[in-house]
């Protein structure tokens, strides 16, 4: 089930939130929590319920390994023994998601690399198994550290499938979320949570519905084309890979917003995923703002489980290059997620190096407004690089655009904005811009779309900001970055945000006949 | 204001919005679905209909009264106009559907026909509609009934279309209350100019738009961003028969078709549309003659099998006197050629030509030499 459904909005989520209030209320928490429990599973079924045995079966799994962990792990003589057995729960739930993931692609390259004809079914990716195993694996480990334990079955079985974040995130640790679900003020509905619940979902579902879906129709044409090279030119590629950069960003994070706002809801508070990640003006703050929860999984339970930089800087990089294309390949079972791994990988370490040489070389250029400019356009090219291998089908297709991008291809204008052009077209011409066929609508709603999309995503607040006087929307206290405090955006109850979340949910809501997935599904 | 005050004012304020979207949509309909009044600088040229043809015709035609119908694809959208003189004291619509197959166009036929009581019929037929594709030849599916469009009210057979009203209802939602519809009224809204997209109430597009591009680009323009695409389509490998031998499928449609007008004593002029002589290049570039003499004999072999009693057969895409125009010959910009638009598209002019002919010796209205009767023996 989708939340930018009506299925969802208008019968789901309201029966929902009304049963596990009724029913808490009536009867316990217990029965609450069983309530969403089983909401939860059926709005993972719904897609398919032939994916529901797996999901099941790895909470089953998981629990029993958890139990046993928080069991013998402060018992100092079994610690190889909680050692193996946090190995074994971290195999299995590898194996599962290695099988589902990355068996036909490991079976397609043996085959090309050794030219033999093996072949498997074709194994049908599980929805969110990327997500729901890694969420799982975090629980483990945490347990294992003796830093959280369940002996519930109900309350493991709510923090994996709760189905706000149960899909595409965020990643949430076991001990951020359960508390939550058992304070005393959450037991019954609070007017507050329900009406910040509410605005944060509008804003979620304004982003991915009018902005990403809309921008998505110039992305397709430029990454699905199977005969590139005799159409796409400078501006043809230029506005798909922008306006991927930004769908992606919007589709995600407007994800993303409506799961904190369903959470909400319910009095919990989800961390969040995003914080203007465009803004950055290096790689590494980017990593800091983008799919946060994500990034800071693969902190946690990768790049520091490697070693970190305890090792010396060679050791560091190679951790944090390993630690990236991992990171890629958890997207998807693809050379491309690769590359785009290593490409980011790379990115880290020339970032640290340079930070390393400013340092070393006491280079003071970061107070001049050139270089942050400097800065932010070379990191946004460099994402956007990244983008383009992410969003391609294949390696190959990616180079292409990326060449059209450089110019490879020429750049042509339709001739229906030559012809308005009027002296213009001697510059154009003198600069080797040709003409092309067509009226050029399309690719004037490309550049209208993208310019404002970018605007928004560039100089409008993020969530965090807008609730940052009033109500901290997030749990996650850690959030590195200046908050600004504003007075005209800040959220408040009053009449311009009572326009502005009516307005923005009517306008996501006129979209549901056209609903489309998010993007991070596939992952 | 409290908590509670701000979640009951956004769902009021939501409700009114929601309300006015609602309205403003009715209030333009940019797709001709609700019949509300065209004001001249709000909602006169419908400028986003293009795209939204296929909705149009299956509901606008059914809220009036017709007598006669015509049928076909774009050419005859464009090139037919239900107002000419020869239609006086008729009731005429324009039926033609763009990018419609020729399954489609007679069922969007059939189902007017068994709502209204339709006399004649003019029915514009091209070669190209007529040719299966790569997929058809290796496995044709031989049909036992037409190809039923969910939108339509009634089968083929004249049966009801179990699925027709929630089809209705998920159409007039989607014409209120999406974001499409409000950019669609937006643009109708912003562009009433002459040059806008339209379609008129009985159904004949005016091609205005295409008058943009001629005052911007040329004529020429038209013809260079036409003839590439169709130099696409007319190099794919198509076929008249399939694999085992069986003509086109699309014959069979017709047959059943002209049967259904024969029982109901339906008047039905069959003609082909004039090519203009570029798009005749291509079907000889790419080795389409023999076919298409061949096309042309099975259309006479259906329409006599027929027994038709009241039907014509106009050929008027062998004449090609009026296909030599080249768009260097009009000024570069503003001004357009008088009887096409570009290689596939005639205009209206040409089509005043046609219907002109057709309708000799009952129209009084003197009119130059075009095309052919071919005798069909019935």
């Amino acid at each position: 089930m989708l939340f930018n459904s009506f299925e969802f909005l208008f019968l789901f989520l309201p029966i929902t939130l009304f049963s596990y209030f009724f029913i808490v209320r009536k009867y316990s928490l217990e029965y609450g929590l069983a309530v969403l429990v089983f909401a939860s599973l059926f709005f993972y079924g719904f897609w398919n319920p032939a994916y529901l045995p797996l999901i099941l079966f790895s909470i089953v799994f998981n629990y029993y390994i958890g139990k046993r962990l928080s069991k013998v792990v402060n018992n100092k003589s079994r610690h190889q023994r909680s050692k193996r057995l946090l190995s074994f729960g971290i195999c299995i739930n590898l194996g599962l998601l290695g099988y589902f993931k990355y068996a036909n692609f490991f079976v397609e390259n043996i085959n090309l690399m050794l030219t033999t004809q093996w072949n498997i079914t074709n194994i049908v990716l599980p929805l969110a198994i990327s997500f729901f195993t890694f969420q799982q694996i975090a629980y483990l480990v945490d347990t294992w550290k003796g830093e959280t334990k369940e002996y519930s079955f109900l309350h493991y079985c709510l923090f994996v499938c709760f189905f706000p974040q149960l899909i595409a995130g965020p990643i949430v640790h076991h001990k951020q979320m359960l508390p939550q679900f058992l304070q005393p003020e959450n037991l019954k509905p609070q007017a507050a949570n329900i009406a910040i619940g509410i605005t944060i979902f509008a804003i979620g579902l304004f982003k991915k519905t009018v902005i990403a879906d809309n921008l998505s129709l110039y992305v397709s044409p430029v990454f699905d084309s199977s005969n590139l090279t005799e159409k796409i030119d400078f501006f043809t590629a230029w506005g798909g890979a922008l306006a991927y950069t930004l769908q992606l960003y919007f589709d995600f994070s407007g994800y993303s917003e409506m799961a904190i706002g369903c959470a909400r809801l319910f009095g919990v508070k989800l961390p969040i995923n995003f914080f203007s990640p465009y803004k950055s003006i290096s790689i590494v703050e980017f990593w800091r703002r983008w799919h946060i929860t994500l990034s800071r999984f693969l902190r946690d339970y990768l790049y520091i489980a490697f070693g970190g930089n305890r090792h010396g800087k060679i050791r560091r990089y190679t951790n944090l290059f390993i630690t990236m294309v991992l990171g890629g390949l958890w997207h998807g079972a693809g050379w491309t997620f690769i590359v785009w791994g290593c490409l980011h990988g790379f990115y880290l370490i020339v970032n640290h190096a340079w930070s390393h040489l400013q340092k070393t070389l006491n280079l003071s250029i970061q107070k001049y407004k050139a270089y942050h400019l400097f800065s932010w356009l070379l990191t946004l090219l460099a994402v956007v690089v990244g983008w383009v291998y992410f969003r391609a089908p294949t390696i190959e297709q990616a180079n292409i655009i990326l060449f059209a991008m450089i110019g490879g291809y020429g750049a042509n204008l339709p001739s229906g904005i030559h012809a308005r052009l009027g002296e213009f077209t001697h510059w154009l011409t003198a600069i080797n811009v040709g003409t092309s066929q067509g009226g050029g609508k399309q690719l004037v709603l490309n550049a209208v779309w993208v310019i404002g999309a970018a605007i928004i995503a560039l100089k409008a607040p993020n969530v965090v900001e807008v609730f940052s006087t009033k109500e901290k929307i997030s749990c996650d206290t850690t959030i590195p970055f200046q908050i600004g405090h504003k007075c005209w955006y800040q959220w408040d109850y009053n009449n311009r945000w009572i326009a502005q979340t009516a307005m923005m949910l009517i306008f996501g809501i006129l979209t549901f006949t056209q609903t489309s997935e998010f993007l991070y599904f596939q992952f | 204001m409290n908590a509670k005050q701000y979640l009951s004012k956004v769902l009021w304020l939501g409700g009114c919005l929601a309300s006015m979207v609602i309205l403003f949509n009715w209030l333009v309909d940019p797709y001709l679905l609700f019949g509300t009044p065209r004001i001249s600088g709000l909602n006169y040229y419908k400028a986003d209909i293009n795209n939204y043809v296929r909705v149009t015709k299956a509901y606008q035609p059914s809220k009036m009264s017709w007598d006669t119908l015509i049928v076909g694809n774009s050419r005859v959208e464009m090139g037919l106009d239900p107002t000419h003189q020869c239609f006086q004291g008729r009731q005429v619509y324009n039926l033609a559907v763009p990018g419609a197959s020729i399954k489609m166009q007679l069922h969007y036929a059939l189902n007017l026909i068994y709502q209204k009581d339709i006399k004649e019929i003019y029915l514009g037929v091209d070669f190209t509609d007529f040719l299966i594709g790569q997929v058809e030849y290796d496995n044709q599916q031989k049909e036992d009934r037409l190809y039923t469009v969910q939108r339509m009210k009634y089968t083929k057979n004249g049966d009801r279309n179990t699925i027709y009203q929630w089809q209705y209802l998920i159409d007039n939602y989607q014409s209120l209350f999406t974001l499409n519809a409000l950019f669609s009224s937006f643009k109708t809204v912003i562009q009433q100019i002459p040059t806008a997209s339209d379609r008129t109430n009985n159904g004949f597009n005016p091609a205005r738009d295409y008058l943009t591009v001629i005052n911007t680009e040329g004529a020429v323009a038209l013809f260079s961003q036409k003839l590439p695409q169709l130099d696409v389509r007319l190099s794919r490998p198509t076929y008249l028969f399939d694999k085992a031998g069986n003509r086109s499928n699309k014959f069979d449609e017709l047959a059943a078709f002209l049967q259904i007008t024969k029982q109901r004593k339906i008047k039905i002029n069959i003609f082909t549309n004039p090519f203009h002589n570029n798009y005749w290049n291509l079907i000889n570039k790419y080795n389409h003659t023999t076919n298409y003499q061949q096309w042309q004999q099975m259309l006479l072999d259906v329409l006599e099998v027929s027994k038709h009693p009241f039907l014509a057969f106009w050929d008027f895409a062998n004449d090609r006197r009026f296909g030599n125009e080249q768009p260097t010959m009009v000024k570069t910009k503003g001004e357009a050629l008088q009887w096409f638009w570009e290689p596939s598209h005639y205009r209206k002019s040409l089509g005043d030509i046609m219907l002109n002919v057709m309708n000799q010796p009952n129209c009084n209205i003197a009119s130059e030499q075009f095309g052919a009767q071919l005798m069909v023996s019935s």
